[in-house]
């Protein structure tokens, strides 16, 4: 039942705008996905899209989208860093500044690890494997689970 | 010092013991029965070996006994006439080998007894003296006090209920009034006026064991506005080898020091860049303090603690330090739990050889190559260009902060192995190009000394080069390798040859290629001001680098990175949850509190580090691609408590960690008691190819 909902309708879009940006609407930044010069892949949810973007240095990038269109979280792993200012748009000042409160915590080169009513953001790894994933509380459809995010 | 981890573990030994008696009772008891329903009774006798010993509280003594006069030689051992003994009087198993209990008991002699069971009313019975390992940890270890002032140290004695010391300056009983004075109760006084040296020793003897002491450095300085602060605080030095020591100076902007070895030459040499140099043979205790003195106000001075021992290291190892490293507390950072170690660069054919050792680099397993500072670096060293044009590199890190530099070409040298012209990255503080938005994202430049925290990164993990085939291909990926002609900056294609490389699969023919190990040692609760350990090159390549039957885990070909299983959920592998090991990383970061379970928190100040209400330790198991399962235990301490053990001047903790949510990032307290070993991809280990992790 799961599996057939999730498989709904699962389709391989090459280089067709889709990547957006953290908090708004998918249709937002169609330039995005050019800048990653990647492929996407939209899949329908129980609650929710997926649209899955592979880029080189195999990055992949995931964006929850809500059915309202807006992006409620994104997720990533790669060999390096995605483009985190690109990708969490006006959230990025609340990542900034959280990074360096942590910093001066953590020090340098750390995990990060951050957990407000607003924002909630994890990023860790190393040179060639970097994971993470951030998303908006009050984004996410009441009936999904933010645990989705990853 | 681990009495927590002992009640946790004691329970468990006692279980299988208690066993293991069980069963013994079985067989014995039968045995017993069988022998007295004979006829004539031949006189039965009984004697033990040794009759009286002295045994160290927790250690083992064997006993034997000797039973003459029938064929049945069964016997049943007690300890103070409890079969098998107990937890507080030592335990003894079947076949005579006691264990004497963790502290000493009282009164401290208990007897261990051997009955014949051929006549239970025949034994023999042997004087066992348990004994304390005494031993005494002083704190604070390194401290400034100004003329006249007064510092409270406190000595912890373990190992017996005598806490009484003897407190000493300089070895003087008490101290003198040249330099400073010491009560019983451990309240130092500094002298009016600063002494020559103005840094003193100031140690406390346990009156239960004379041989032990611990000792910390005290440095006098005068009431100004300019404060001396050096780093690292404490360090250890093998004889004939060198370390770098670096002097921060507030309150003035003249930031000139001299630097000093008390004692003079015999305990070693220092430069004005203040590089000591340990001498060819250990002095005296091996304790040596060095010391730094303003040159605006030469009444104030800091010093440090080098502990010299005798220099043992192979041609293929070298020393890693967990220490202050080269900003301790003068840090922007909380800079703990970071491995430093040295390395010789060299430009490339160069004769007479320029060369130049720099210190205090960060040794890091989830990296590859080496990164170093402009600000550290002197010589003049070649470009590695890509069409004609100079190669940059751009460095992300997770926490929003990127290093960005050309690449250039140096002679790598590490212990006694060379890897000739490899690229390297040299980060400027103040970069041309400037670094482009695809690499800085919005982040923090790492540049400098205060932001970047060391000198360098030495990246050692599993792969060949930092980068690999990604950077090679057509479509190299942003925020990595780029050149700039013109002034605008885009990726670059890369080959692998141009890319940083890791310098131990580079080594000139010792045929160390194929991996590393790194030993820590373990460290007390509470951590330690300073902890040497050691990096061995290659890996079973000579006797003293074999894998010793530490479990291999293969790392995943693309990221290196393994799984790890807890209870009973698989972490790593996936999406966004990734397990790696990593010595860059200066805490467990693992999970959350709830995930973890057995009650831990996080800090209610500080809730990216965790804060049991007291030590807590959990089990793991790694998985390697390869399907190898290697156990591991660690545990987790309050991190506040870490962090201000020791006046804050506690840098190493084998128990510190902080939440991740996503899966296990064993960083640095993984490697502390154990050896870790660390196989480049390409190479092979007893058939193994690289990359792998072992311990």
């Amino acid at each position: 039942m799961k599996t057939a909902l999730t498989l709904l309708f699962a389709m391989l879009l090459s280089a067709a705008p889709g990547w957006a940006v953290l908090g708004e609407y998918e249709n937002s930044v169609a330039t995005d996905q050019q800048v990653m010069r990647g492929q996407v892949r939209a899949m329908a949810r129980q609650g929710y899209s997926l649209h899955e973007i592979t880029a080189p240095g195999r990055m992949v990038v995931r964006e929850f989208v809500a059915p309202s269109g807006r992006v409620f979280g994104v997720a990533w792993s790669g060999s390096t860093m995605p483009n985190l200012k690109q990708l969490l748009g006006s959230y990025f000042t609340d990542f900034q500044k959280g990074a360096r409160k942590q910093r001066s915590l953590r020090g340098p080169r750390q995990p990060v690890v951050l957990r407000s009513k607003k924002l909630v953001v994890v990023s860790g790894g190393h040179m060639r494997s970097f994971s993470g994933m951030a998303y908006v509380p009050d984004l996410v459809p009441g009936n999904v689970s933010a645990e989705v995010v990853r | 010092m681990n009495s927590r981890l002992r009640a946790a573990a004691s329970p468990v030994r006692l279980f299988a013991l208690v066993t293991g008696m069980a069963v013994l009772f079985g067989c014995g008891g039968g045995g017993g029965g069988n022998g007295g329903g004979g006829g004539t009774t031949p006189t039965v006798s009984i004697s033990i070996s040794p009759t009286s010993a002295s045994v160290i509280a927790g250690a083992t003594q064997q006993f034997t006994a000797t039973v003459t006069g029938t064929s049945n030689q069964t016997v049943t051992w007690q300890v103070n006439g409890t079969a098998g003994g107990s937890a507080s009087a030592g335990f003894i198993s079947t076949n005579g080998l006691y264990t004497a209990p963790a502290t000493v008991p009282n009164p401290a002699t208990v007897t261990v007894s051997v009955v014949s069971q051929a006549d239970t009313s025949k034994s023999a019975s042997a004087s066992v003296t348990i004994t304390a390992v005494i031993a005494i940890s002083l704190s604070p270890t390194s401290v400034s006090v100004a003329t006249g002032g007064t510092q409270q140290f406190t000595a912890t004695v373990t190992g017996t209920t005598n806490q009484a010391v003897t407190w000493r300056v300089n070895d003087a009983q008490g101290g003198t009034s040249a330099t400073g004075t010491i009560s019983s109760s451990g309240l130092y006084t500094a002298p009016a006026t600063v002494p020559n040296p103005p840094a003193v020793t100031v140690s406390a003897v346990p009156q239960a064991d004379t041989s032990k002491s611990a000792s910390a450095t005290v440095t006098i300085s005068t009431s100004s506005n300019v404060s001396v602060y050096v780093s690292p605080t404490a360090t250890t030095v093998p004889t004939g080898t060198s370390t770098q020591f670096v002097a921060t100076v507030s309150g003035t902007s003249n930031t000139a020091v001299t630097w000093q070895v008390s004692g003079g030459s015999t305990n070693g040499t220092i430069t004005t860049d203040g590089v000591y140099t340990a001498p060819a043979g250990v002095p005296g205790t091996g304790r040596v303090i060095v010391f730094a003195t303003s040159s605006a106000d030469t009444g104030v001075s800091a010093a440090a603690t080098v502990t010299v021992i005798d220099n043992t290291l192979a041609s293929n190892q070298q020393i890693i330090q967990v220490n202050s490293g080269p900003l301790g507390n003068a840090a922007q950072y909380p800079l703990v739990n970071l491995p430093y170690t040295n390395v010789t660069i060299c430009v490339p054919n160069s004769n007479p050889a320029q060369c130049q050792t720099i210190y205090n680099v960060e040794v890091d397993t989830g990296s590859e190559g080496l990164q170093l500072l402009s600000s550290a670096v002197s010589l003049n060293l070649p470009p590695v260009t890509v069409s004609g044009n100079q190669l940059q590199e751009c460095v992300q890190y997770s926490d929003n902060t990127y290093a960005w530099g050309p690449i250039v070409s140096a002679d790598v040298k590490l212990a006694g192995e060379t890897a000739s012209n490899i690229p390297i990255q040299v980060i400027p503080t103040s970069p041309s190009p400037a670094a482009p938005s695809s690499c800085s994202a919005g982040g923090d430049a790492l540049n400098t000394l205060e932001t970047f925290g060391a000198n360098g990164i030495l990246g050692l993990g599993v792969f060949q080069q930092d980068c690999g085939p990604g950077c090679a291909s057509a479509s190299p990926p942003s925020g990595w390798y780029y050149t700039c002609p013109g002034g605008t900056c885009s990726a670059a294609q890369t080959p692998v040859t141009s890319q940083r490389q890791n310098p131990v699969w580079k080594f000139d023919s010792t045929g160390d290629n194929n991996g590393l190990s790194i030993t820590l040692p373990s460290v007390a609760e509470l951590g330690a001001e300073s902890v040497a350990g050691t990096m061995t090159f290659g890996i079973g390549t000579r006797t003293n680098n074999g894998l010793n039957g530490a479990i291999i885990l293969t790392g995943d070909p693309n990221s290196g990175d393994i799984e790890t299983v807890y209870n009973s959920v698989t972490y790593g592998g996936s999406q966004s949850s990734r397990s790696f090991i990593d010595s860059g990383s200066n805490g467990y970061y693992i999970l959350d509190a709830t995930t973890l379970g057995k009650s831990m928190t996080t800090c209610s100040s500080n809730t990216y580090f965790y804060c049991p209400s007291s030590t807590t330790s959990y089990d793991a198991i790694n998985v390697g691609f390869n399907n190898a399962q290697a156990p591991v235990s660690f545990r987790i301490a309050d991190a506040n408590a870490l962090l201000s053990a020791n006046n804050y001047n506690n840098w190493a903790f084998d128990d510190f960690g902080g939440t991740y949510p996503l899966s296990f990032d064993w960083g640095l307290p993984f490697f502390f008691g154990k050896t870790v070993f660390i196989g480049i991809e390409g190479q092979t280990t007893n058939g193994v190819a690289g990359p792998f992790w072992a311990y």
